[in-house]
Parts: C-alpha cells; sequence; structure tokens
C-alpha cells in the first residue's frame, strides 16, 4: 500500500505531505458535517433527530481519516473524502435542502488543492456536475428555482476551483524557481570548496553545505570528488 | 491617493511590488467581471424574471469590472483594494436585495479574494466580519426570517472554510519559498566565505 513513488491522480506524496493532506481532508469534512447541523435545525419543519445520522456519518468518517495512519497507506484514500463529501451533499440536497448544494464548494476547492493529473479534476469536475444537476431530474415542482440554484452556484464553484488552482500553481512555481536558485548557490559553494579544499579545514562549512544540500533537495552529494 | 511608483508599498495587503499590485488590481477586476457575467443568466431564471431596470446592476458591475481592469495599479496606492472589496461587497448585497438570497452566495468569491490579498490578519477579521454582517443583513427585511437564517448558517461555513483554504494555500506556499530563499542566501554567503579564505 506504501506509495511515495507513485504519481497518481495526486502526483508522487512523501508520507508527510500525504498526511498533512488527508488530515486537511479530514477535518474538512468533519468541520463542514458539523456546521450543517445548525443549518438543519433552521429548516422549516426541523428535521426529526434520526434526520441527523447523516451529519453525524459526516463528522465520523472524517475523523477516521483523521487518525488514518496516512504514512503507511496509499494516496488513493484521499478519494474517501472527496467522494463520501460528495455523496453527503447529494443526499443533504436530496433530502432536505437545496441550499447545501452550496457545501459542494468546499469539496471542489480540496480537490483542486490536492489533485494534480488532469483526467482526475475531469472526472470530478463531472460528479460535481452531476451532483448539482441532480435535483433537476426528481425535483419537477421547482424546476424554475432549481435552475435558478444551480446557475448561481456552478459558476461560484468554478470561479472558487479556478482561484485555488491558480493560486497552488503560482506559487509552487515560485518555490520551484527558489529551490533551483538554492540548489544553484550549494552548487556553486561545493565546486568552491572541492576546488580549496585542502587549503580549508573548515568542517563547520562542510557540514552546513551538506545539511544546505539536503534542505532544499539537492539530490547530489556535496562533496563527490567528481563535481569539477 | 497616488503612492510611490518603484519601491514597495507596506499596508494592510503587505509590501507589494508595482507589478504585484497590477497583478492582485486586475484579479480583483476579472472577478467582478467573472461574477457580473455568471450572474446574469442566473438573473434570468428566477420567476417572476426581472424588469428590464433590475438589469442596471448587472451594467453596474461590468462597468465597476472594466474600471479596475484598467486603473493604473502600478502607480496608485495599494487602498484601492480595500475599493475592490468594498465594491464586490455591495454588488453582492444589492444583487441580493434586488434579485434574491441565492445571490448572497457570491460573497463566497470576495471572501476567497480577500483571504489572497489582506495580509493583517486583523484587517482580514474585520472583513470577515464585514460578510457575516452583510449575509444577515437580510433577515431585517425578509419576510421568510427562518429560511434566511438556514441560508446563512450554509453560506457562513462555506465561507470561512474557503478563505480559510485559500490563506493556508498561501501561507504555507510562502513559508517554503521564504526558506528555500534563506538557503540560497547562506549558500551563496558559503561560498563568499570560500572564495575568501581561499585567497
Amino acid at each position: 500500500m506504501m506509495d511515495s513513488q507513485d504519481p497518481g491522480a495526486f502526483g508522487a506524496l512523501g508520507p508527510a505531505e500525504r498526511k498533512r493532506l488527508g488530515r486537511f481532508g479530514g477535518i474538512l469534512l468533519a468541520v463542514g458535517s458539523l456546521a450543517a447541523i445548525p443549518a438543519g435545525m433552521a429548516l422549516e419543519p426541523a428535521p426529526a433527530i434520526s434526520e441527523y445520522a447523516l451529519a453525524t456519518s459526516g463528522v465520523a468518517v472524517g475523523l477516521a481519516l483523521y487518525v488514518l495512519p496516512w504514512t503507511r497507506i496509499s494516496s488513493a484514500w484521499l478519494h474517501v473524502a472527496l467522494l463520501f463529501g460528495t455523496l453527503e451533499v447529494a443526499l443533504g440536497v436530496g433530502l432536505f435542502s437545496d441550499d447545501f448544494a452550496f457545501y459542494l464548494v468546499v469539496i471542489a476547492a480540496y480537490a483542486a488543492y490536492i489533485l494534480r493529473s488532469p483526467a482526475a479534476v475531469g472526472a470530478y469536475g463531472a460528479l460535481f456536475g452531476l451532483a448539482l444537476l441532480a435535483p433537476l431530474v426528481y425535483d419537477d415542482e421547482n424546476l424554475r428555482e432549481q435552475i435558478h440554484h444551480i446557475l448561481v452556484t456552478l459558476p461560484v464553484l468554478a470561479i472558487v476551483v479556478l482561484i485555488v488552482r491558480y493560486l497552488r500553481d503560482t506559487l509552487e512555481r515560485r518555490e520551484r524557481e527558489y529551490r533551483e536558485f538554492a540548489q544553484e548557490a550549494v552548487r556553486l559553494a561545493v565546486r568552491i570548496r572541492a576546488r580549496h579544499k585542502p587549503g580549508l579545514p573548515e568542517d563547520d562549512i562542510d557540514r552546513r553545505l551538506e545539511e544546505l544540500a539536503q534542505a532544499s533537495g539537492e539530490t547530489e552529494p556535496p562533496h563527490r570528488p567528481s563535481i569539477p | 491617493m497616488d503612492g510611490p511608483t518603484t519601491r514597495p508599498t507596506a499596508s494592510a495587503f503587505g509590501e507589494l511590488e508595482p507589478s504585484e499590485s497590477e497583478r492582485l488590481g486586475r484579479l480583483g477586476g476579472i472577478l467582478v467581471l467573472a461574477g457580473t457575467a455568471v450572474g446574469f443568466p442566473a438573473s434570468l431564471a428566477i420567476e417572476p424574471p426581472p424588469g428590464l431596470a433590475d438589469h442596471v446592476i448587472t451594467l453596474l458591475g461590468v462597468l465597476s469590472g472594466l474600471l479596475l481592469l484598467v486603473l493604473p495599479w502600478r502607480r496608485i496606492s495599494p487602498v484601492w483594494f480595500h475599493v475592490v472589496i468594498l465594491a464586490g461587497v455591495l454588488e453582492v448585497t444589492v444583487a441580493t436585495a434586488v434579485y434574491s438570497h441565492d445571490f448572497s452566495f457570491y460573497y463566497v468569491i470576495v471572501a476567497a479574494y480577500a483571504a489572497y490579498i489582506v495580509r493583517e490578519a486583523r484587517v482580514l477579521r474585520l472583513y470577515e466580519a464585514l460578510f457575516t454582517v452583510a449575509l444577515l443583513a437580510p433577515l431585517a427585511y425578509v419576510g421568510d426570517q427562518r429560511e434566511h437564517l438556514h441560508h446563512v448558517l450554509v453560506i457562513l461555513p462555506v465561507l470561512l472554510i474557503v478563505a480559510v483554504i485559500v490563506r493556508h494555500l498561501r501561507d504555507s506556499v510562502e513559508a517554503r519559498e521564504r526558506r528555500y530563499r534563506e538557503f540560497a542566501l547562506e549558500a551563496a554567503e558559503l561560498s563568499a566565505r570560500l572564495e575568501t579564505g581561499a585567497r
């Protein structure tokens, strides 16, 4: 089940990053489900206690996702947060109120944040679209109201996804540029060190260079003699 | 209102290079235009459809979006970013009052933009309070208060969660960017020390 090198829907995630994203998904699911409870209580007529089972199951799944051993399991488990969240929203819309479709925006923002493969982004986009359009199939009485609701929700969803995606891509590009700059600086320092080593018995510099190279993601060992 | 043209300026929006001011200002203009454009078909689906005069809101949205796109962001003060956010809030408030309470969902876009551009936590909290007040405002004039309360209780968490995601994303990647910059500077400094020591 280990897949730190598997570039699937979520790209090649290291164990720490997988844990961060998995826990983030769990928190979002639990918080979103909790927040739905007061919104449900404001409905007229208010749902029966048993009908809060949906929100309660969302909280339980969210907490379970939080405590999963993310460093040891596959990234594929991240799909659980996305799929369960979408199912929960679709049921909430069908059983209680079409306003709950707004929650799809949170799931879509999370998906835009964690998904790397364009095919997976497309597949989830289609799923969110279907979940939004589903009330048109079973709610004939309020067709126009449903269309209005969808025409408000869909663009907000698309705009939020674009903002998250744009933000992530722009900032990651800048991070890459700085990392390359840092690696270049480390390589330069290593080259100078290799050239002048006999005259410079400063072990602390060697050690610090090694640390810097590792921290900046430089894969070449800094003291390799083959470096000119 | 005019500020310095070449040096970064510090404000609630942090220290902004002129090019960054332009990018953020134009992003605001694009969002206002996009929000207005996508709101138009939604307004046509309302029963009964709004009168022609009601579409003045759409026209004002398009004009304000275009204005924000052409503003000389490199030369004007970052204070104008407040105008972008407040214009967004005002437009959504009017659309909610005139068309339907579903339009208050557009506050989510304004909140995401604010979370992205506002650096000072205190200012961002003030904006979040403003969004909350704006969301609650229709309770003062709508007939079915309970339905609107349900509406607010759904939108508010979505708004706050989206703002947190945007903020978290920006902060975490910027922190990594800062770390790499420090690595690079330290490595460059070590290189300089080594060069000096070898001579």
